[in-house]
């Protein structure tokens, strides 16, 4: 009796388990892997590319993505904090080229994480946008949004001066008057930084009164390190570069001078507005879309903005993408990779070799992002209501380069913007500029230990 | 009475707590931090490095730079806001139709967000979209607000735009506060109003016109929000606050430790004139 009974327990235990088990297996929730990014229209893109995974692929990975937004005023800042802490809240880091070199030793390599399935592959990515997220020759990030400069300018009077004769005349009689040199009219194409410098001469009002606009060119000129990144497109289009050999400061050359001449020539001239040393990215547009400036070098973020009817009447429709003189243009890029200190890695891995795949790309493309790779930038459908795309995948792949990655880009960008700022504002004569800028990174360096 | 001194502590336990774990820790944890090679990146095994942080501060000549423009800034707006904000007060001082409204739109300002009002004065001091721009280009003024040489003063234009209503409230209560009796007094001897003003109101008035001018003088040296937003300190460091250096000292030199030594330093040197600011204020208050 006893024996019956006790089998009947076993029987009762094993009849619950097997009846409980499987109701357990399929119900057990999915891991979530937590995403940090900014708000703003890359989370706006990046959202959708999350739904669908969510939607489609969590099932099968049994990771589900959770993406936190934290507020874009210092958001690099609070998510240093984060990983100083050693924080696993954080699943996926959100980075930038120029902060990875902060947040890499918080992250790990993707080098093997991405390669380690059949899905996904960083080799989809630009190799100067690949190259940006990557720190000591190793990925970190998958880059996700890309931005680099262009060369925006007004075709109707760009066009004008190829063909119109007398134009051409004084263009030279004013390159002649003003820079010692009778240049002559080029397509925008092909222009290089002096040829920047003679057109925006002509296009402004005081120098040449026949002038259709006030100013030739307006440039960003408050002490603002993104406005660092647009200037080092002249020197790197000089031949310039932030180093010499090793991690040497470079910005006391010959060509740091013509480049930071670039600007102060500019602005001496009274070719930039006066308010330029305040002006970052929205001035600048709103510079062009009011139809006083000629051309600009701008972010490629810029023209979908200015080619709209309805945002920029005046302008849309007659601007046109060119190379930045010199046809060097900075590349940055905005990447996601995964935190050290993730307690979901094998969740996160899964999210991260998804995302480097042109499925994941084009979705993201599609939703208004702009990533890195070829075949969504080049996509012909995409192409029609983002006619830059293709444009920005020729020039990133073309004419693109990194300053660095290391961990003082900032703050190297930092001294630029202030010493550099203070030439273009003209309170500080070039060379003094450059010498202090020299100056003060090659201290920094020396006490990380870059340079000797 | 050893239950009622318990019971007072008790009371006292709560804040004291606060104050401990607001003000006296990071204090004291700033000091800490000044003494290490801290930086985000290395903030949880920083090194000792001693004074080094606290030579180089002293060392940098932008230090100076930065107080030394913090300090002007400091005396110009703080005098011309204690002026403007006596001279609002004395204007208001009396029966006015619809005083109540104009009160409350003098007092608008004051409600707007620093930040908030550095991007409304980006918006209207920009070349080709600002109405004041749009007016001065009309007028034949040829250059930006913005920019060089105008731009430290338009700073200190827009901070007395927003902090005159701050010194007028405290002046206008001190005003409505003063007995009728000695101005009365005045008259009856026969003294105009310059003489009232200069000889009674005043004297009655200077507990709060010292007070209005400390508070507004320890905010002003603290500007931060509306330069960064209208200048980020630029052009170079024309327009650096201490707080503008201390900020990009952490957040872009990525030099905590050099940054909190930075902080010790200020609050050194400020500490000697705020206590006697204090000890002045207190002295002639009544």
């Amino acid at each position: 009796m006893r024996d019956l009974t006790m089998r009947g327990c076993v029987f009762a235990l094993c009849a619950a388990v097997t009846l409980i088990m499987p109701a357990q297996i399929s119900g057990q929730s999915p891991t979530t892997v937590r995403m940090v990014y900014w708000p703003g229209p890359e989370s706006d893109a990046m959202r959708k590319v999350v739904d669908w995974y969510n939607a489609n692929r969590t099932p099968a990975d049994g990771t589900k993505v959770e993406m936190v937004l934290f507020s874009r005023e210092g958001f690099f800042d609070k998510e240093a904090a984060v990983l100083a802490a050693r924080s696993s809240e954080v699943d996926m880091v959100f980075t930038a080229s120029y902060i990875l070199g902060r947040h890499a030793p918080h992250m790990d390599s993707l080098q093997k994480a991405v390669a380690a399935s059949g899905e996904g592959s960083l080799q989809i990515f630009l190799p100067s946008a690949r190259d940006s997220l990557s720190f000591q020759g190793k990925p970190y990030a998958i880059p996700m949004d890309v931005s680099n400069h262009f060369l925006y300018y007004r075709s109707d009077y760009l066009d004008r001066l190829l063909t119109d004769s007398a134009w051409q005349r004084r263009y030279t009689d004013i390159a002649q008057r003003e820079l010692g040199k009778a240049l002559a009219p080029k397509r925008p194409e092909d222009w290089t930084p002096e040829d920047f410098v003679a057109a925006a001469l002509f296009f402004t009002k005081t120098i040449n009164p026949d002038s259709p606009t006030e100013f030739g060119t307006v440039l960003q000129a408050k002490n603002l390190i993104y406005n660092v990144m647009i200037w080092d497109n002249f020197l790197y289009g000089l031949g310039g570069s932030w180093f010499g050999s090793g991690f040497q400061p470079a910005l006391n050359t010959a060509a740091a001078q013509r480049a930071l001449d670039v600007y102060v020539t500019i602005a001496q001239k009274k070719a930039t507005p006066a308010g330029s040393t305040a002006y970052e990215y929205g001035e600048a547009n709103e510079a062009f879309r009011t139809g006083k400036v000629a051309f600009m070098v701008q972010w490629s973020a810029a023209f979908h903005e200015l080619d709209d009817k309805t945002k920029s009447p005046q302008v849309a429709g007659k601007v046109k993408l060119a190379p930045v003189p010199g046809k060097k243009t900075h590349v940055h890029a905005l990447g996601v990779g995964i935190s050290t200190y993730s307690g979901a890695k094998a969740g996160v891995q899964k999210w991260a070799r998804f995302l480097a795949t042109t499925q994941a790309m084009r979705m993201y493309a599609q939703a208004g992002g702009i990533p890195p790779v070829r075949a969504a930038l080049t996509d012909p459908a995409l192409a029609k209501s983002r006619p830059e795309f293709p444009v920005i995948a020729e020039h990133v792949e073309k004419y693109g380069y990194v300053e660095t990655t290391i961990a003082e880009t900032v703050p190297i960008l930092e001294i630029l913007a202030k010493h550099l700022s203070a030439a273009w504002a003209l309170q500080v004569v070039p060379k003094t500029a450059l010498d202090r800028a020299n100056g003060e990174i090659m201290q920094l360096l020396k006490e990380k230990g870059y340079v000797k | 009475m050893a239950q009622e001194r318990r019971l007072g502590y008790a009371f006292l336990a709560p804040l004291t707590l606060l104050l401990l774990g607001l003000a006296v820790f990071p204090g004291l944890y700033a000091y800490y931090l000044s003494a290490l090679d801290a930086t985000l990146e290395t903030f949880r095994s920083p090194r000792f490095t001693g004074l080094t942080n606290y030579v180089r501060i002293l060392t940098d000549r932008e230090f100076y730079d930065a107080i030394g423009f913090s300090l002007r800034y400091t005396v110009v707006v703080v005098t011309l806001e204690v002026v403007l904000g006596l001279a609002l007060a004395i204007a208001l001082n009396r029966e006015l139709r619809g005083k109540r409204i104009l009160i409350s739109l003098l007092l608008l300002p004051l409600m707007v967000s620093p930040a908030l009002l550095g991007i409304m004065f980006r918006l209207t001091l920009n070349e080709f979209i600002g109405t004041v721009s749009y007016y001065l280009r009309a007028s034949g003024f040829p250059g930006n607000l913005l920019a060089p040489p105008y731009v430290p003063y338009t700073l200190m234009v827009v901070d007395v735009i927003q902090w005159t209503p701050f010194t007028f409230l405290i002046l206008y209560a001190g005003l409505r506060s003063i007995p009728d009796e000695p101005v009365e007094a005045a008259v009856v001897d026969g003294a105009g109003g310059w003489q009232i003003l200069r000889f009674v109101i005043l004297p009655l008035l200077q507990p709060l016109l010292l007070t209005a001018g400390f508070l507004r003088g320890i905010d002003a040296f603290k500007t931060f929000d509306t330069i960064q937003v209208l200048t980020a300190g630029g052009p170079g460091s024309l327009t650096t606050t201490a707080s503008i250096y201390v900020y990009k000292m952490a957040f872009l030199a990525g030099h905590l430790g050099r940054a909190n030594a930075a902080v010790v330093l200020l609050l050194f040197l400020l500490s000697i004139p705020m206590s006697q600011a204090i000890r002045h204020i207190l002295r002639r208050t009544p």
